[in-house]
């Protein structure tokens, strides 16, 4: 019960933190919010665990820190150092609309959670909406915004949805899958490091 | 709600100690960052000084001031006592309880602000009126989020008068965390989004350093302070006093957001009275930690953190909603 | 027997590391030639699906017919590998570069079979995904500009696609781990196959939508096709070949398996929207290919529309599933060989331009006539194999709905005249105002295996028009009936 109430707090710690994204236009900021984010959902994760005592959890607990916390935003930090941007300037739309926008994203996803998921069946209240709407936002950051790093941070907030979806409403991937998939984000985030800063050779970015 | 002696006097005591301790705390907050930059700092009570000097002041009026600039002191000052009279500090059954609606509590802000304003333009100085816009600049963008703030504390837990709102999440959370009876609408998350939500409207509604830095006299930088350029005397004193007020009223419901305890009964009124001020001056040194920390916006930045505040208290609209 | 299948691959990515180039290419022709052989020996005593590795992999009849594909393609690749390596290095590309080529296609053909074998549908997901990264290295080959930025494209867009599809994964585990429980058991294709009519309904037809978005925008139907034509036109060209021909299928794979279980569970709309899909898809490829000036684009397009036409036939069921499966084959074998026959006329006059590329007959005789006739049959002209896959698949489309298949027919005769008018311009077409030397730009200075690998693929797509192996036809009857079993006209 208590442990459930806890991983809302999670839960929209998370959401807070990717408004946070849209709302600030600073690359640097965005990659200590992701870091943050994971950081969140490996608690939310954790809470499962100990709320359910599912050795699964605990194992998935432990992969989410080493990879989403640590590994992907310090070679994203390395990358950054090198490339030498520090702002987002080219976004198509302005960042009061863009939060607005998220906002009604965050209600759309809310009319579709209540539809398809029935209350009761995710471990803790909302984890479907707050998953669908971190989602969208997500998407909506890749859209919105021309700058490669915040491509990269826009389909990080995808993979992390889908990350609190997997977990509230299973209890989480089998391990072996789980490890596959944050090994594949891993190497991924890997290349497109490697794209960036030969891209940032030739061109500007 | 039966209304017996007890609950008017006690009412009574609590409103005279929000009131008291008001410019206590403003002046604890300026104490605290002037501290903070090594510098040797005021004394904690100056502002109560500062108070008691300005009503021995004479009024100066421009020779354009028409009737406003009488009224418009005493209407902001008061609206904000209404304020709190309704308010449940420490004390489950404050004075105006019955009437203590969430939507009367936004827009008396909104009034305050109104005259405050209308008083600025109503002087004729070519600084009032930049002021004033701006003043409202801020005002019409964290007014929806405050008005969401207050219809999601109606809505989640499904009351309308403010005292009843927060002795619903006082219950709901002590049969929860302290009996353990399983209870869907208590959250931690709901409040916690309107806090956050919260406390970004009150730093920017109460001129504080990320959106606006009263401090400074200079007109670039002058957003609230522009307004009360030309007061003086008494109606300085009353407008300072209602910023205390001001920033109480904001500081008191977050503190009844981030952990509501209210008395009940006479013998709780000592402890509640200590968390009271113990929340207080947690809430204080988390303002003046993010004065001391941030630097100061430019202005058209202000509607990135004011959307952020109106996205949260949305989301917490739209969570509250679905009945958790 | 199976297991070699994975094994070699593996052992080629390794020893691609240590290995000097030269001799890497030798090894790579004789890995393709005993994973060919190895797949025709399992193809031709293959009766009943098999499970092997612990169960984590399998072949059935689809899969099978899918393993043929890419073992047949890659075959040719290696060939023609063989000589493009040459070619290029003699041209002046470092032999650095060229060991990364093969490390990164032996992985990219390693996770491709492991995601076609994969009994589990996690497993499936993490080949797929690394399919997309180990060829994000392959696209950006030649580093310019162009390719750099068509490698970002793709990496993204396939990396949210796949994302999604993981979604998809997420949504049938939660219905399936309801009977399994949670543990690996409840990912297996098989079991879930088994569970059937017990599964949420709901949930299977949401977990369908996103697989047929996610997937979709690997295999580029329409609305997220927008990387396709960029990563295939810039890549090395048996790269594209590989790319076009078989890693397209791989992902329609994914969401031909969620098609099945929609299928087992007794749900029947899907296939409106792999019929919307895929009409969709021709639609906007006509219209693109019409307006190409770009021909490895004009391919890539093309390779698009043939996408839509499966998942078509797909859609419409019955005969057309024959049509489909069979187009899956031939379609790998066509493309292959317009990619790599473009890919002799890249290599030598480095251009990329239709309207630069003028009187191919006189300096590129073999190749010249290779594409002509490639165009020619990847329209579904009949003296070659994907008339035999087009006319089931648009036999089926009148069949069901006759307006339907006239538009479809419409829109084929509109890529037809793209395709064909454009390549007949540079077959046989008078280079008048640039007068360059002709000699320096002949066919001879390629590589032999380069000029005859597309012309025994040509030969090879044609004669499977008159000749089509018994067991191949009952290998792809046998999987029709997986999707076939209700026929509704």
């Amino acid at each position: 019960m208590i442990m459930e109430k806890i991983a809302e707090l999670f839960i929209i710690l998370i959401l807070v933190s990717v408004v946070l994204n849209v709302s600030s236009p600073f690359i640097k900021f965005a990659i200590k919010l992701y870091s943050f984010q994971s950081l969140m959902l490996a608690f939310y994760i954790l809470m499962g665990a100990v709320h359910f005592n599912s050795i699964n959890l605990y194992g998935s607990f432990v992969i989410t820190v080493i990879f989403k916390v640590i590994l992907i935003p310090y070679f994203l930090f390395k990358t950054l150092k090198k490339v030498k941007i520090d702002k987002e300037i080219d976004m198509y739309i302005g960042i009061p609309e863009a939060v607005v926008f998220a906002g009604s994203l965050t209600l759309l996803s809310n009319l579709i959670a209540q539809k398809i998921i029935n209350t009761g069946i995710t471990f803790g209240s909302f984890v479907f909406t707050i998953s669908l709407a971190t989602f969208l936002i997500g998407a909506m950051l890749m859209v919105t915004r021309k700058t490669l790093f915040s491509q990269i941070i826009g389909f990080l907030t995808i993979d992390n949805a889908i990350f609190l979806a997997a977990n509230s409403i299973t209890h989480g991937m089998p391990l072996l899958v789980e490890l596959g998939v944050l090994f594949d984000l891993f190497v991924s985030i890997l290349i497109l490091s490697v794209l960036i800063l030969n891209l940032r050779r030739n061109v500007a970015v | 709600m039966n209304y017996n002696i007890g609950h008017l006097i006690f009412g009574i005591i609590q409103f005279f100690t929000i009131i008291l301790l008001a410019p206590f705390f403003a002046g604890f907050i300026h104490k605290l960052k002037q501290r903070a930059r090594g510098q040797k700092g005021i004394n904690i009570f100056q502002f109560y000084i500062n108070f008691n000097k300005l009503l021995k002041k004479e009024i100066v009026l421009s020779k354009d001031a028409t009737f406003i600039s009488e009224i418009a002191p005493y209407i902001v000052f008061v609206s904000y006592l209404v304020i709190l009279l309704m308010l449940p500090a420490f004390y489950r059954y404050s004075l105006l309880g019955v009437s203590s609606d969430v939507i009367l509590i936004a827009y008396s802000l909104a009034l305050a602000t109104f005259f405050m304003t209308l008083y600025a333009m109503d002087q004729g100085s070519a600084f009032g009126g930049l002021g004033a816009s701006r003043e409202w600049f801020l005002t019409v963008l964290s007014e929806p989020s405050l008005i969401f703030i207050f219809i999601s504390l109606a809505i989640y837990t499904k009351q309308g008068r403010i005292t009843d709102i927060f002795y619903f999440i006082q219950k709901g959370a002590a049969n929860a965390f302290l009996l353990g009876v399983n209870s869907d609408a208590v959250s931690i998350a709901i409040p916690f989004l309107l806090f956050i939500s919260l406390f970004i409207v009150g730093i920017s509604e109460n001129a504080r350093i990320p959106v606006d830095n009263p401090e400074t006299h200079l007109e670039l930088t002058m957003f609230h302070e522009a307004n009360i350029l030309e007061a003086s005397g008494k109606h300085l004193g009353l407008f300072e006093y209602g910023s205390y007020l001001k920033l109480t009223v904001f500081l008191t419901v977050m503190s009844l957001i981030l952990f509501p305890y209210m008395a009940v009964n006479i013998y709780q009124i000592p402890l509640a009275l200590i968390v009271y001020i113990l929340k207080m001056i947690i809430l204080c040194i988390l303002i003046a930690g993010v004065e001391i920390v941030s630097p100061k916006m430019r202005v058209f930045r202000v509607p990135n953190l004011l959307s952020v505040s109106f996205m949260l208290s949305l989301i917490a609209m739209i969570l509250s909603i679905r009945g958790f | 027997m199976y297991e070699l299948i994975l094994i070699l691959p593996a052992a080629a990515l390794i020893v691609s590391i240590f290995a000097d180039v030269l001799w890497m290419s030798y090894l790579q022709l004789a890995v393709s030639v005993l994973v060919f052989c190895a797949v025709v020996a399992i193809a031709l005593s293959f009766n009943s699906i098999t499970i092997f590795l612990g169960g984590f992999f399998f072949v059935d009849y689809i899969n099978l017919v899918i393993l043929i594909t890419v073992s047949t393609l890659e075959l040719f690749v290696a060939f023609y590998s063989f000589g493009y390596v040459r070619t290029e290095i003699a041209g002046g590309i470092s032999k650095r570069k060229f060991k990364f080529y093969y490390f990164w296609k032996n992985l990219f053909v390693f996770s491709m079979m492991v995601s076609i074998l994969s009994n589990n549908l996690g497993i499936y997901w993490t080949g797929l995904e690394a399919t997309t990264l180990a060829t994000a290295l392959l696209v950006s080959f030649n580093r310019t500009k162009e390719s750099f930025e068509a490698t970002w494209k793709y990496v993204i867009m396939c990396s949210v696609g796949i994302a999604i599809g993981l979604f998809a994964i997420v949504m049938l585990y939660f219905t399936t781990s309801q009977i399994y429980g949670e543990s690996l058991k409840s990912l297996s294709f098989i079991n879930i196959m088994h569970a059937g009519s017990k599964l949420d309904k709901n949930f299977l037809m949401l977990a369908f939508i996103l697989a047929l978005v996610g997937f979709g925008t690997k295999v580029g139907f329409a609305p997220m096709h927008n990387w396709l034509p960029d990563a295939h036109s810039q890549g090395p060209s048996p790269v594209s070949a590989l790319l076009s021909g078989v890693l397209l299928n791989t992902a329609l794979l994914g969401i031909l398996r969620f098609y099945q279980i929609n299928g087992a569970a007794g749900i029947y709309y899907p296939r409106y929207f792999l019929i919307g899909f895929g009409f969709f898809t021709i639609l906007v490829s006509a219209f693109s290919i019409i307006k190409q000036t770009d021909y490895k684009r004009l391919f890539a397009f093309s390779s698009m529309e043939n996408m839509g036409i499966i998942a078509l036939g797909f859609g419409i069921g019955g005969i057309a599933v024959i049509g489909s499966l069979l187009q899956i084959f031939f379609h790998a074998l066509n493309k292959g060989l317009l990619f790599l026959s473009s890919g002799n006329v890249l290599a030598v006059t480095h251009e990329r331009k239709i309207e630069k590329i003028r009187n191919l007959s006189k300096n590129f005789p073999i190749t010249g006539l290779v594409l002509l006739f490639g165009v020619m049959g990847i329209s579904g002209m009949p003296p070659f194999a994907m008339f035999l896959g087009e006319i089931y698949i648009m036999t089926g489309v009148f069949r069901s709905n006759i307006i339907l298949g006239f538009l479809v027919f419409i829109l084929l005769i509109f890529i037809f005249i793209g395709l064909f008018g454009k390549i007949l311009k540079m077959y046989a077409g008078n280079n008048d105002n640039d007068e360059r030397a002709d000699e320096l730009q002949s066919e001879n200075t390629a590589h032999p295996f380069m000029i005859y690998v597309p012309l025994i693929l040509l030969l090879v797509s044609s004669l499977l028009l008159f000749y089509i192996p018994s067991q191949f036809l009952n290998i792809v009857k046998s999987a029709s009936y997986e999707f076939g079993g209700k026929i509704i006209f």
